[in-house]
Formats: structure tokens, C-alpha cells, sequence
């Protein structure tokens, strides 16, 4: 499946395969599984014996000697005992049974892959989705503002000035709110025309047919970075790539919804609303109104 | 191609007509990318006052003679860059009138900036935009004297006259060396000119901008702008027309109309301009050389191990760099080549015809007084002067301005070679992909037939006639490029396993 019988630069031909090992799946660690995988067959663990022990081949038999020299102490196969605790991993990924107290998909780069597909789901059968929304507007805001903002009902478009590629985007330019409304754009969750990828759209609803303003085809990376910039963490490995994106998209959206409903500028006066975060992760526009004499 | 005759008083700005001769003047190496961008832009600025941005026709084989006057705005920058106390006051958690007092008095200035707190009511507001100005401002990590500082170019009130240290004394054209203007000079000449102009003016001197609005609150209402404007005349651009002023036209055309703002356009911009720039001057040099090969910047793309074109490179890198110091002497000896040098030979006496053809048709002002020695001896003594001259600024720009731009890397130990930063391979792709996206080896096509990169075997085979080494090098070469595209968000492999390069900006909606 993952084309371990061949050498790594045999493998690396094969797009097959390297589109599978970006899924991480063996090289991926969660602490549950693991705890099941080290500790199990001495707890008398029932959960154990179900996933693990009842595989006389490949199962608990296959690392079981590993295990006992990694516990006595004994560190000179550690190289090996790795191996077989991957190869453990990539058997649970695929064997773990649906519905059962593990799930399969943090074992993977993609630990809300299971989310993603649900989300979809909902998406296309009409369920509610707003828990996932919430987050994923959250961790659309931390992205585009760079401060720890809880807020997963409206969408902060803040700029950061100069080329408008700086991490801390201070200046608001719009805020976009995720239901559905009669007069101003606003941002929702769709399926993409293939049917199976969610996709943001920007409405903007006093367009002729509810035009849309902007898209986003949301790939399982994308959805992944929000998720867990939404939880937190900033995971290194393809947020850079997941940031590029969106600041692109962002950078667009700001551009398009100017040019829209941007405010003509006031004679005399310029106003510009500053965002901070309060305390309690809110975001709070101050207006600045700065007189200007006529040039 | 022809040639325009320079303006006599440029020749007699000069000791000797060598470097400007061959590319123009001027190139300098102090002037960083970005200066020739801004210097550029404050050219435009002042043409499209007097409603000839880019239109700029020459009368008959006549060179252009534009007079442009930049503004000085100094309240402006005196608030930004001179006024090293505001921070401080701001965080005294002092009462909000006894920050502006505290505040005037620490000011030492011409102008009176009381009429700030009525523009701004609290003292925070002013600082607070005083620190955006600062921290969006160009090359902020350069330690240049103040008034040598620019503000991103908002729009038409952040465009000003690079100062020297006294802000009213007359410009030492150290930063603002004369490039921008070429770059002007090339656009204008490029047969696209108003075209530009109009998108120029639409998209990225935007007077509605609100922070060039800003820029002007804090311009005291009495001000004149165009008091005590500095003027100046246009540099020089020897030829008429060139191929490089048509894609360097097309480069400008394809960002300005890309779906963004106009901020976001500078960085990309300012890179491709200059990049655009260096193959002129690498085009120019072989030609004076009397070289017919094109020139090449070979990639290396960072890998974790040296490789071996890490070693392609650098040669490649330290060839294109000295073809400027060959493209001096091969231009002074071709003095030799003309009948005026036979004809000085034949003369009652050769030494004086010879030194009056070279004085003259060098503009050569020799600084130890005039030459002695016999006819070669003074053309060795001409050469050996202008190579000097060379050496100190224009020799320089190559690798400073390749390093600027994000096309070539230093590194202390292990040498100097052609790398691409991410900013420069994402301005290559949004100039580059006009179609949305774009094959990725076609893509790797077009980045030679455009800029004369080399990523991959089939541009280097191109480039050089024959693989100049083994073609693992170059796949290799080119799967670090895709990766690194990757990452970046430019690329995408299909489920048919072939490789997309995306333009963000292009294709939606």
C-alpha cells in the first residue's frame, strides 16, 4: 500500500506513493493510540486484546519482543522497535473499526479529515453546520488579522498596510457577517461544483443573481490549517503554503469588495477603523476620523 | 538601433563618457531597487502634472529634454522620520494635552505642528499613525540619513525628492541616482507609454487612497507643495528603441492588470523592473564586446546538500558580473577601430591628434593633467582610468541589485550564487501565468524566454548549446522548484500527475 518493499528513490517515481505519504499515516503519533500500543498488553487492556492482541500475524505478535526490550530498559533495537510501532499504526489506520472509541484519522497529517468529511456531508444533505463554521471562521480571522481573535460569527478583512503581506493586519477594512442577508455581503459554505469539496463563497446579495463575490475551494489542508489554527497551534509543516492562500484570497476579496461597496471618501476627512483584541479574544474597531485640509 | 547623442552638458557633468556611453546615465550602486522604483514613480508624479506621463515624443534624432520638479515635502517627513520622541511621550501615560505640549517642545523644526491636535483631537491618533508610516516605510533596516527615508508609495503625496543632509540644500543624487529616471526613459520609449500611463495612474497613484489622504493631514494647510520644488532634467537612455523596453512594458502591463490592489503590486513591480533592467545591461555589455550569445541566470534552487549547480551558478553568476568590466575596455578600444584614430596617427604630431580625438570624443578629463607617452600608451592610460571609475559604482550593481531583487544569495564561506527568494518566484508566476495557470514545464519555458532563467535540461540545453552538466543535476533542479512552488501555494500536481503552476490573481470569479 505504501510501497515499503521498494527503496526510497524506487518509491519516489511513483506519485501513488508519494501522494500517501503525505497522509503521514505510521509517521503520525497520537498519544491514546500509542498509550494502547506500549502498555496495552500489560494492562489486561480489553480495547487491546479487540484491536491489537487478536491479530496472531500481524498484531501483537509482530512487535511484541520489540516492546518488551523498549520496556525492560534495553535501547539497542530502538531503531527497529520505531518500525514496527509505524507499521502498528498504519495496520490501526486501516483496521480500526467505525464508531468505536478510536478514531482513525488522527493517525494521520489530517486529524480532522473525519470533520471535513462530515462538514461535506452536512453540506450536501442540508445538516446543520454551524459548530464547524464557527471555527472555521475563527481560524479564517486569526489568519487574516495575526491576533488571537475568538470570533466565529463575523469575518474581520484587515489590512496591514505597505505591500499588505504583513503578518499583523491592524486596519479593518471590512466585516463581512456569515448569515445570510438581504443587503450586504456575506459569506457562506457551499459545495463545490465536483459535488464532494466545501467551498467559501463571498454572496454579495444586491448583485443581479446573488453574485459571488469570490471563492474558495477549501482542500483538506486548508480545512486542516483553520481547524487547528482555530484550536491554537500554528502546525509548521503546510501553513505555509495554507497562509499564502489565504492571504492571496484575502488580498483579492479586499480589492473586489472595494471596488463594490467600497465608501466613497468623505471630503475633508479621512476615517479609518483600527482593530485590537480585547482580554477575552473579541475584536474591537476603533474609528479614527482624521481631519484632512483640501489639497 | 540607433543611438541618440547624449546632451553635451551631461559629458561635461563628467571626467569621462565610458559607462554612460554604453548604458546610460545612470546606473549606481547605492541606489537599491526600491530607490529606482520610488525615483521612478516621483518622475511620473511630476510628468503626469504637466499631462505628459510617459508620452514623452523627441524632436527629430533628438534626445528627450524633460525638466520634472519633485516636491520636498519636509513637514512631512520631519513628523516621520525626524521625531524621535513621540513613542516616548505616547507611552508617558501622561494626560492627553500635556503629551502634545511635551511633544511641541520636544520638536525642533521650521513648522509650526499645532494644527496637528486639531486634525487628530487625541494624541494617541497621531502617534499611532506616525508609527504605521514607520513601520510600512521602504528599507526601513537601512540605517540612510532621514532625509534619505521614504514612505510606501500610498499614492501621490508620499513621492518626494531624495534630500541630502540639510533638507533645503540641493540633491546629491546619492540614492536617487538617475535609474529611476531611466526606467521612465524606457517605458516612455517602449511604444506603450500612454497605455501604461493610464493604468499607472489608475491603479497605483490612487489620490482617494486613504492613507495618502492621511499623508496629507499631516502637511500644514499653509504649505505650498511645489515651493522650493527640486528640478531636474531628465538622465540620458542611449537607444531609441530595444526589445528590453517592449518586455519590460509587457512585465507592467500583465501585473497592472491583475485583480489586486495597487499596494500589493509595487514588491513585484520593483523586482521584475530591475531584473528587467540587469538583462539590459548584460544585453548591452555583448554588444560591446561584440558577443552574439544571450545572457542566463542559472538557479540554483536551495537544496540541502551543495550541488553541482551550485557550481554552474556561481561561475555563471561571477561571468555575467565581470562582462560590465569587459564591455569598458572593449568600448574604449574600439576608439582604435575608427579612421579618427588612423587619421590622428598620420598627423604632423600623432601624440597631440591622438590625445585631442580621445579627450574629446571621451569627454575625458584627466585628472593628473593631460597624458604623455606615445598613442597607446594614452589609450592604456584612458582604458586603465575608466576601468577604475567602473570598479567603484557600476561594476557593483549587478550583484547588489541580483541580491536585491531576490535572484542571487551571498554567503559568508561559501560564495555567491544565483538563488530565488520567494518574493522574486512569486512575482515571476503572477507576471508570468497569464491564463489562470499554466504546465509546469511550460512554465519553466516561458521563465527563459521572458528573463532568460535556467531551471531546468531543456532551457540549459538552449542556453548553453549543450547540457554543461548532467541532467540528474537539472531534474533534480527542477522537483526542488516544484516543491518549493508547492509550498508556496503556486502549484498543484493533478490526479493525471501533471503539474500546474497557478497564478492567485488571475482566472477567478
Amino acid at each position: 500500500m505504501f510501497g515499503a518493499n521498494l527503496q526510497d528513490r524506487q518509491r519516489q517515481q511513483y506519485h501513488a506513493f508519494s501522494a500517501l505519504e503525505a497522509f503521514g499515516i505510521g509517521k503520525e503519533t497520537d498519544n491514546r493510540i500509542d498509550n494502547l500500543l506500549i502498555y496495552g498488553p500489560y494492562s489486561k487492556d480489553e480495547q487491546y486484546n479487540k484491536l491489537v492482541g487478536i491479530d496472531e500475524f500481524y498484531g501483537g505478535s509482530a512487535y511484541q519482543q520489540f516492546l518488551r526490550d523498549y520496556l525492560e530498559g534495553e535501547r539497542e533495537n530502538i531503531q527497529e522497535f520505531m518500525r514496527a510501532l509505524t507499521r502498528q499504526r498504519q495496520r490501526l489506520f486501516f483496521s480500526l473499526p467505525k464508531g468505536g472509541d478510536f478514531e482513525h484519522w488522527p493517525l494521520s497529517v489530517y486529524q480532522s479529515a473525519g470533520q471535513f468529511l462530515d462538514f461535506a456531508e452536512k453540506l450536501g444533505s442540508g445538516g446543520d453546520t454551524s459548530k464547524i463554521v464557527n471555527s472555521l471562521v475563527r481560524g479564517l480571522n486569526r489568519t487574516f488579522c495575526g491576533m488571537m481573535i475568538d470570533e466565529g460569527s463575523t469575518l474581520y478583512l484587515a489590512s496591514s498596510g505597505g505591500d499588505g503581506r504583513g503578518r499583523i493586519a491592524s486596519i479593518l477594512n471590512f466585516d463581512i457577517g456569515v448569515t445570510r442577508n438581504r443587503r450586504d455581503p456575506y459569506l457562506k459554505f457551499t459545495l463545490a461544483q465536483d459535488g464532494l469539496t466545501p467551498c467559501l463563497q463571498i454572496v454579495d446579495p444586491a448583485g443581479s443573481e446573488s453574485t459571488i463575490i469570490d471563492y474558495l475551494e477549501m482542500q483538506v489542508t486548508h480545512f486542516e490549517y483553520l481547524m487547528r489554527v482555530a484550536r491554537g497551534s500554528l502546525p509548521a509543516s503546510f501553513s505555509r503554503q495554507c497562509y499564502e492562500d489565504f492571504l492571496d484570497f484575502k488580498l483579492r476579496l479586499i480589492e473586489r469588495l472595494s471596488q463594490l461597496i467600497g465608501e466613497e471618501p468623505l471630503q475633508g476627512e479621512v476615517s479609518l477603523r483600527a482593530v485590537t483584541v480585547d482580554e477575552r479574544g473579541r475584536p474591537q474597531a476603533e474609528n479614527i476620523r482624521i481631519t484632512v485640509g483640501e489639497r | 538601433m540607433s543611438i541618440i547623442q547624449p546632451p553635451d552638458k551631461f559629458k561635461n557633468d563628467v571626467n569621462v563618457w565610458v559607462d554612460e556611453a554604453i548604458w546610460g546615465h545612470r546606473f549606481y550602486n547605492d541606489q537599491t531597487p526600491w530607490l529606482v522604483f520610488l525615483e521612478f514613480l516621483a518622475v511620473f508624479r511630476a510628468r503626469q502634472l504637466d499631462g505628459r506621463a510617459l508620452d514623452e515624443p523627441r524632436s527629430g534624432d533628438n534626445h528627450e529634454a524633460i525638466t520634472y520638479h519633485v516636491p520636498r515635502l519636509i513637514p512631512l517627513r520631519e513628523l516621520i522620520f525626524n521625531n524621535p520622541h513621540i513613542q516616548h511621550i505616547e507611552a508617558s501615560g501622561k494626560p492627553d494635552g500635556e503629551k502634545w505640549s511635551s511633544w511641541h517642545k520636544s520638536v525642533s523644526s521650521d513648522y509650526d505642528f499645532w494644527f496637528l491636535r486639531e486634525r487628530f483631537g487625541e494624541f494617541s491618533r497621531l502617534a499611532r499613525v506616525i508609527e504605521f508610516f514607520q513601520n510600512t516605510s521602504i528599507e526601513p533596516h537601512r540605517q540612510r540619513r532621514w532625509t534619505s527615508r521614504f514612505l510606501f508609495p500610498y499614492g501621490p503625496y508620499c513621492l518626494y525628492a531624495d534630500l541630502p543632509g540639510n533638507p533645503s540644500g540641493s540633491p546629491d543624487r546619492r540614492f536617487f541616482a538617475r535609474s529611476g529616471e531611466l526606467l521612465y526613459l524606457m517605458l516612455s520609449r517602449s511604444g506603450s507609454g500612454p497605455e501604461l500611463a493610464r493604468m499607472i495612474t489608475d491603479k497605483l497613484l490612487r489620490e482617494d487612497d486613504s492613507w495618502n489622504r492621511v499623508a496629507t493631514a499631516l502637511l500644514p494647510d499653509d504649505y505650498r507643495i511645489d515651493a522650493g520644488a527640486v528640478s531636474s532634467s531628465i538622465g540620458y537612455l542611449p537607444y531609441a528603441e530595444r526589445d528590453e523596453y517592449k518586455a519590460l512594458a509587457a512585465t507592467w502591463r500583465q501585473l497592472l492588470s491583475l485583480d489586486l490592489p495597487g499596494s500589493t503590486l509595487l514588491d513585484p513591480l520593483m523586482r521584475l523592473s530591475s531584473l528587467h533592467m540587469l538583462l539590459y545591461m548584460l544585453r548591452r555589455a555583448n554588444e560591446e564586446i561584440g558577443d552574439p550569445s544571450e545572457p542566463k541566470f542559472v538557479l540554483e534552487i536551495a537544496a540541502p546538500r551543495k550541488t553541482t549547480l551550485f557550481e554552474l551558478s556561481s561561475e555563471n553568476l561571477r561571468a555575467n558580473r565581470m562582462l560590465s568590466s569587459r564591455a569598458i575596455r572593449a568600448h574604449v578600444d574600439s576608439a582604435k577601430t575608427d579612421e579618427r584614430w588612423a587619421k590622428a596617427l598620420e598627423a604632423r604630431v600623432p601624440v597631440d591628434a591622438v590625445r585631442d580625438y580621445l579627450v574629446k570624443r571621451f569627454a575625458w578629463k584627466p585628472e593628473d593633467g593631460p597624458p604623455a607617452g606615445d598613442p597607446d600608451t594614452i589609450l592604456d592610460s584612458l582604458r586603465s582610468y575608466a576601468e577604475k571609475r567602473h570598479a567603484q559604482h557600476v561594476a557593483k550593481v549587478h550583484l547588489e541589485w541580483a541580491r536585491q531583487i531576490g535572484l542571487a544569495v551571498s554567503r559568508r564561506g561559501v560564495g555567491t550564487w544565483y538563488s530565488p527568494s520567494d518574493a522574486l518566484l512569486k512575482a515571476l508566476v503572477m507576471c508570468t501565468v497569464d491564463e489562470g495557470r499554466e504546465e509546469f514545464h511550460r512554465f519553466l519555458a516561458k521563465l527563459y524566454d521572458r528573463f532568460n532563467i535556467v531551471v531546468g535540461a531543456q532551457e540549459a540545453e538552449r542556453a548553453f548549446g549543450s547540457l554543461p552538466t548532467d541532467q540528474y543535476a537539472f531534474t533534480q533542479n527542477t522537483q526542488r522548484l516544484e516543491q518549493r512552488l508547492r509550498t508556496l501555494g503556486l502549484l498543484r500536481r493533478l490526479s493525471d500527475d501533471c503539474a500546474y503552476v497557478e497564478n492567485p490573481f488571475r482566472g477567478q470569479a
